[in-house]
């Protein structure tokens, strides 16, 4: 792939868990403004490649670039206030906290406190649930609420790039489809995404580019439109 | 008699909870059981002794050397000994804990002697007499104290972004660490935090009791217990536990024998993991 503007630049990524290896060859571009697609059955390594993109897992083996930076062995907290955020699987919002507080400490890196009012604007603008539920205690929101809120929390730290991982899992497809809207939106505003999710043909729908991971390696990439039209592709990793 | 008993038990409780807070806060941060958090305590009544006795400065500066050591101190331990072992197995974690304790004692054996040392009432030693229930000024300073120091660190927790972390933290490390938090620094704090508490609770606790360096594990007992009945992770909890035990603990004294009373500590605690595990406050952060 060609892109003019790489903003991350992940190459033969090899990851271990302990002596288990998770990875053996991930490669993923994202350029400025892409909504990527990462696709893969369970147990591929979408989630580990995610989390080893924002520093929670020290690579083996590899390069991450970031802004033309390497990242590898660079601090979580450090690659959040460059501008990376990670929705991570399962939400993980913070339950004993209320809606604002989960929000406030989505800005916490950040110290302009214009800038934190103008993202809650932002955020309640685009989740108006959460600005009702505001004093609610998150462990009392459903599924769908809290999506939202880890969507509104990584959004609070204004990134450029914005991870997301499996965004409509357990979600009522009501929910699934105001997410999937919510993400296109995100991305038109200039975001950059990279998505993983197991509702393969839902993610190529919005993508523009997607990669396919396999047993710890990226086996296939190309347009989403390219790949949605390749009916090997989705019978044998897709699963559509 | 029963008043006076109660009340005096009172402020030695108001210390067991304070050095039960820097127990939970510690569990709740690092997920670290430290029991060295006894010893911090009994290290800071020697500063303040060592300062104001021996050197002969004013009291006040002592007391000020002693929590600022003791919350140093504090800071060493994480960086030294703790972090090192973050990924080890926490039976590891524990043995250093215990290991620190004996090393932290025997050390203060080996630096002040075997000879308890009384030290002076700072706040004077004209008692006050309210409705037939004397209270020394060093006890009631005690209570003014905690009662200060409490409010303050829950507005801490409420209000600032160290406090916010530190809930983060507590609540979920790996998340936290997305926010933008520096978690290695939030975890360092709560160590510093958590010492210093026990600093303040020794140097308060000097005049009350005779320093020696024996006291940190009788300390230890008592505050660990206290943290195990507020709900171990509950920082009220943590508080209200101490003052039950500093009450019961004078009480049974009293009225039973005190031979008895750490009989009657442990059958309270034996009572309360049998039927109310969780402790009497859970999970109220
Ligand atoms: N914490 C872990 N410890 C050990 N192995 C793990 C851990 N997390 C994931 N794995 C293994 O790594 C591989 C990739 O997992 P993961 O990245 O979660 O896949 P995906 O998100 O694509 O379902 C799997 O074989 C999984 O069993
Ligand atoms: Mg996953």
């Amino acid at each position: 792939m060609a892109l003019a503007n790489v903003l991350l630049d992940v190459e033969h990524l090899v990851v271990n868990y302990g002596a288990l290896p998770a990875l053996h060859d991930v490669n993923v571009k994202v350029g400025q403004g892409q909504l990527v697609a990462l696709l893969g059955t369970n147990g591929a390594g979408k989630t580990t490649t995610l989390k080893t993109i924002v520093g929670l897992i020290k690579p083996r083996a590899g390069t991450i670039r970031y802004r033309g930076d390497a990242i590898e062995g660079a601090a979580t907290y450090d690659l959040v206030r460059r501008g990376i955020a990670l929705v991570p699987e399962g939400r993980r919002v913070f339950a004993h906290s209320t809606v604002e507080e989960n929000l406030e400490l989505g800005a916490i890196s950040r110290t302009s406190t214009v800038e934190i009012a103008e993202s809650f604007e932002r955020i309640y603008t685009l989740f108006p649930r959460l600005k009702d539920r505001r004093k609610q205690l998150a462990g009392s929101l459903s599924g769908g609420e809290q999506q939202m809120l880890a969507i509104g929390r990584a959004i609070a730290s204004r990134p450029s790039l914005l991870l997301l991982d499996e965004p409509s899992m357990g979600l009522a497809p009501i929910f699934v489809d105001q997410i999937f809207e919510l993400i296109l939106e995100l991305n038109a505003q200039g975001t950059t995404i990279l998505m993983v999710e197991q509702n393969a043909s839902l993610a190529l729908e919005i993508a523009d580019h997607a990669y396919v991971l396999d047993g710890g390696r990226t086996v296939l990439e190309g347009s989403a439109q390219a790949m949605m039209n390749n009916e090997a592709v989705t019978a044998a990793y897709l699963g559509a | 008699m029963f008043f006076q008993l109660a009340l005096s038990g009172l402020s030695m409780g108001a210390l067991y909870g304070l050095i039960a807070l820097g127990f939970v806060m510690i569990w709740n941060t690092a997920a670290v059981v430290n029991f060295a958090q006894g010893e911090l305590a009994m290290l800071a009544m020697f500063f303040a002794y060592s300062v104001h006795v021996t050197l002969g400065l004013n009291i006040w500066l002592a007391i000020a050397l002693a929590i600022a050591a003791t919350a140093l101190l504090g800071y060493l331990i994480e960086r030294g000994l703790v972090r090192p072992l973050v990924r080890a197995d926490p039976l590891t974690v524990i043995m250093m804990t215990i290991g620190l304790q004996i090393f932290l004692s025997n050390g203060a054996k080996f630096i002040w002697g075997t000879q308890p040392q009384a030290f002076p009432s700072y706040f004077g030693t004209q008692s006050f007499d309210v409705m037939g229930v004397v209270i020394s000024p060093q006890s009631l300073a005690v209570l003014l104290v905690v009662s200060v120091l409490a409010v303050l660190l829950h507005w801490i927790s409420q209000h600032t972004r160290l406090g916010k972390s530190l809930r983060a933290v507590a609540q979920d490390r790996e998340t936290s660490a997305l926010m933008g938090i520096d978690i290695n620094r939030v975890v360092t704090s709560g160590f510093a935090i958590s010492a210093a508490l026990a600093g303040v609770a020794g140097v308060l606790m000097a005049p009350l009791v005779f320093v020696a360096a024996d006291v940190g594990l009788p300390l230890l007992v008592k505050s660990f217990i206290a943290a195990v009945i507020g709900g171990f992770g509950s920082y009220p909890g943590a508080l209200i536990g101490g003052l039950l035990i500093g009450v019961l603990d004078n009480l049974v004294g009293f009225y039973i024998s005190s031979d008895y009373r750490d009989v009657v500590l442990f059958a309270i605690l034996i009572v309360i993991l049998l039927f109310r595990p969780q402790g009497l406050f859970p999970k109220h952060r």
